[in-house]
């Protein structure tokens, strides 16, 4: 099975290991412990679905996936042939699940179209470089349906405001005590918050290749949980 | 990675398909155990869909080889590690390192 660095991984991900468990405890952390019921909202959902439609052993494109943790919870629902893709090489080398991963873009994904029954994306679609372009990409790679849990921005402005204090001033906090060297990545969320477009804006956007099936806001809806069905009509 | 994941590669700057695989170093094996019974069921014989990179060769050619009936789940234990893949109709080569191939796109390269 892929194992990438061979007989040196057991040393190396060691050290990795400890990296990736200190991200998700500021995960944990700035969430509130709520980061691993959202995502499981969004697989739980899915996976009922994919059942229903009798696919055996789905393929499964864990998107912006870090070291995998939506491909592994849907995998722990349903056996599948999951597919990591991310931009950073570390995460996806020390990533929690046995399976082919990818170093690419959602701008630019390079798969073939309709190939993956899910598309699944845990805090990863609000980091984006162009949405719209990524919505088309997703929906293009997919053939029923894709799940999105990520940090988004109420439409509404009072708790617009609270998103933000809380994002801008105590998030830095939490990320500074736990998160060690991935410090980095929590101080980008800052940065993202203030260019994201609204919850409703991004709905937009993703009515355009999808329909939505299911939008749930959380926590002053700084966080969403969607579920869509492709549209995959032929631009 | 594994071979099969050639089957749903695109070409991320033209999305040219199937893109031409080179192998550096590879690990594991045929697995003749694995073959043969695919090779039995006429329904699973193919673990790809469209093109298998293994055989190199489409699926609709390997289907239509009676003589040598072959299939592509032998494959499956067989770990690229390193090599890389090519583009025939941009021709742009994207690298496999440590079992992962790197397909990003040129104009974003310096993100
Ligand atoms: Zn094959
Ligand atoms: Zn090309």
């Amino acid at each position: 099975m892929p194992a990438g660095l061979g007989k040196n991984s057991k040393k190396v991900y060691s050290a990795y290991h400890r990296i990736i468990k200190s991200y998700e405890k500021t995960n944990m952390l700035i969430t509130f412990f709520q980061v691993n019921r959202w995502r499981k909202f969004i697989i739980n959902s899915i996976a009922e679905e994919i059942r229903k439609l009798h696919i055996k052993r789905p393929l499964v494109l864990d998107a912006g996936a870090g070291p995998g943790f939506m491909g592994d919870l849907f995998n722990r629902q349903i056996k599948s042939n999951i597919i990591l893709l991310d931009y950073s090489i570390e995460m996806l080398e020390n990533s929690i699940i046995d399976c082919n991963k990818v170093q690419g873009l959602f701008e630019a994904l390079p798969f073939r179209d309709k190939c993956f029954d899910v598309v699944l994306s845990g805090f990863a679609f609000h980091a984006s470089i162009d949405m719209n372009k990524s919505a088309s990409e997703f929906a293009r790679v997919n053939k029923y349906y894709t799940g999105l849990v990520s940090i988004g921005k109420s439409r509404n402005k009072i708790k617009q405001k609270l998103g933000a204090f809380y994002i801008y001033n105590l998030i830095p906090i939490i990320a500074r005590l736990s998160a060690g060297s991935n410090y980095k990545e929590f101080k980008k969320i800052s940065e993202i918050y203030k260019n994201i477009p609204n919850n409703n804006e991004l709905l937009t956007i993703l009515k355009k290749y999808y329909n939505i099936e299911i939008f749930k806001q959380k926590a002053f809806d700084t966080i969403y949980q969607i579920i869509a069905k492709s549209k995959n009509n032929k631009k | 990675m594994q071979y099969k994941l050639i089957d749903i590669l695109i070409c991320p700057e033209c999305k040219n398909f199937p893109l031409q695989l080179s192998v550096n170093s590879k690990s594991g094996q045929i697995d003749n155990e694995l073959d043969g019974k695919a090779r039995a069921h006429f329904f699973k014989r193919f673990e790809c869909e469209i093109f298998c990179a293994f055989r190199n060769k489409s699926i609709k050619d390997l289907m239509q080889n009676k003589s040598k009936k072959l299939s592509c789940n032998g494959c499956l234990k067989i770990n690229i590690i390193s090599g890389h893949l090519f583009c025939s109709k941009c021709r742009t080569k994207y690298l496999i390192i440590n079992g992962i191939p790197r397909m990003i796109p040129k104009k974003f390269a310096d993100l």
